[in-house]
């Protein structure tokens, strides 16, 4: 099915290795061992362009940005994919709700609600609330942004007047979803119990 | 306020503990996104011997856009301009976030090898290249000698 996993991560020969059961399924396949290409970190929330290539879903979002091809083999990303993409843990998974910390978590708004920040992102601004930072800047998707944990704020440094208000609330509130991946929508991938 | 974004911190210790054979790269002590680089001359080109050095600086939005490679070291080639700018599609429209540093560098000491004096930037030297192939590669030959070969 995507023979092009192994070879989409040329830059980490222990993890092609790993990968070495891809015929079988991908149950037995953790993304967590998946280094992204572009972040060059663990891939988090892994996602599958139909070329079998794997990014970070805030990776390719950045990417898709500037040039809607694949980073690896240049192959078009369909003009819809990332509003419904490909997950490789399922849907269930990745919009799990974890506290990072007794119970709370970090949120930015959108339209009519809230989005959970991913896990990394969520973790970096928990560390600078916890050490009483007024600011920090973080990267999310190809962009750098101030967080001001005064104000509860967040902004694009290259475009300050896209700001959004952020919060810290309780991981059961109920939210949209987790960094752009949809609650409410439901892909098909959603078949992996891979947690 | 900038931060230094993970993958390049993650780069630069990569290119510390595996470098790569014929080139050095290493982060200013003031900057890191700008790189002192050294690119040994690949044997049986006409570069061999020599020790050229380059700057290469890590933009803003990077890996989003391409690293900016100038060679500081004067070269005689048909793809290298008097400024030291490198024509080379994998730093323009040829650029993916999926390449890196090492990758980048890999491919201007390819460059070196191979030579393309169909896709030119230094205009004069592209066309002696083209006209005199001989002639071209005495230039190369002596501009290292000249240029690029410590005392």
């Amino acid at each position: 099915m995507s023979q092009q996993r192994e070879t989409s991560n040329g830059t980490d020969s222990t993890a092609s290795s790993t990968a070495g059961a891809q015929e079988s399924a991908t149950s037995s396949w953790n993304s967590d061992d998946f280094e992204c290409p572009v972040c060059l970190q663990s891939s988090l929330y892994a996602t599958r362009l139909p070329c079998g290539h794997v990014f970070c879903f805030l990776c390719i979002k950045g990417v898709a940005v500037h040039d809607r091809r694949c980073p690896m083999c240049r192959s078009a990303i369909p003009p819809h994919f990332l509003d419904h993409p490909k997950m490789i843990d399922g849907h269930q998974y990745n919009c799990a709700r974890r506290g990072t910390m007794d119970g709370y978590q970090w949120y930015y708004e959108g339209l009519n609600g809230w989005w959970q920040y991913d896990d990394r992102t969520s973790r970096a601004i928990e560390a600078s609330f916890q050490r009483d930072d007024k600011v920090c800047v973080l990267h999310i998707s190809g962009q750098e942004y101030a967080i001001d944990l005064e104000q509860m704020m967040q902004a694009r440094l290259s475009d300050p007047m896209r700001r959004r208000r952020i919060k810290r609330d309780l991981v059961t509130i109920p939210n949209k979803g987790v960094a752009g991946l949809s609650i409410q929508d439901h892909p098909s991938s959603a078949n992996n119990t891979n947690a | 306020m900038s931060s230094l974004p993970r993958r390049i911190i993650k780069e630069t210790q990569r290119l510390m503990q595996e470098p790569v054979p014929g080139i050095n790269a290493i982060p200013d002590e003031n900057n890191a996104r700008y790189f002192h680089v050294i690119v040994t001359g690949p044997n049986d080109s006409p570069f061999e011997g020599g020790v050229f050095k380059l700057e290469l600086f890590l933009p803003e939005d990077y890996p989003m856009s391409a690293p900016k490679v100038r060679f500081i070291t004067k070269i005689y080639h048909p793809n290298i301009d008097r400024l030291g700018r490198i024509c080379l599609d994998v730093l323009k429209d040829k650029w993916s976030p999926a390449l890196q540093i090492r990758t980048i560098l890999l491919s201007i000491q390819a460059l070196l090898s191979a030579p393309n004096p169909d896709d030119p930037l230094a205009n004069d030297v592209a066309e002696l290249w083209k006209v005199n192939e001989a002639e071209a590669i005495r230039n190369a030959r002596e501009w290292t000698q000249k240029y690029a070969v410590e005392d």
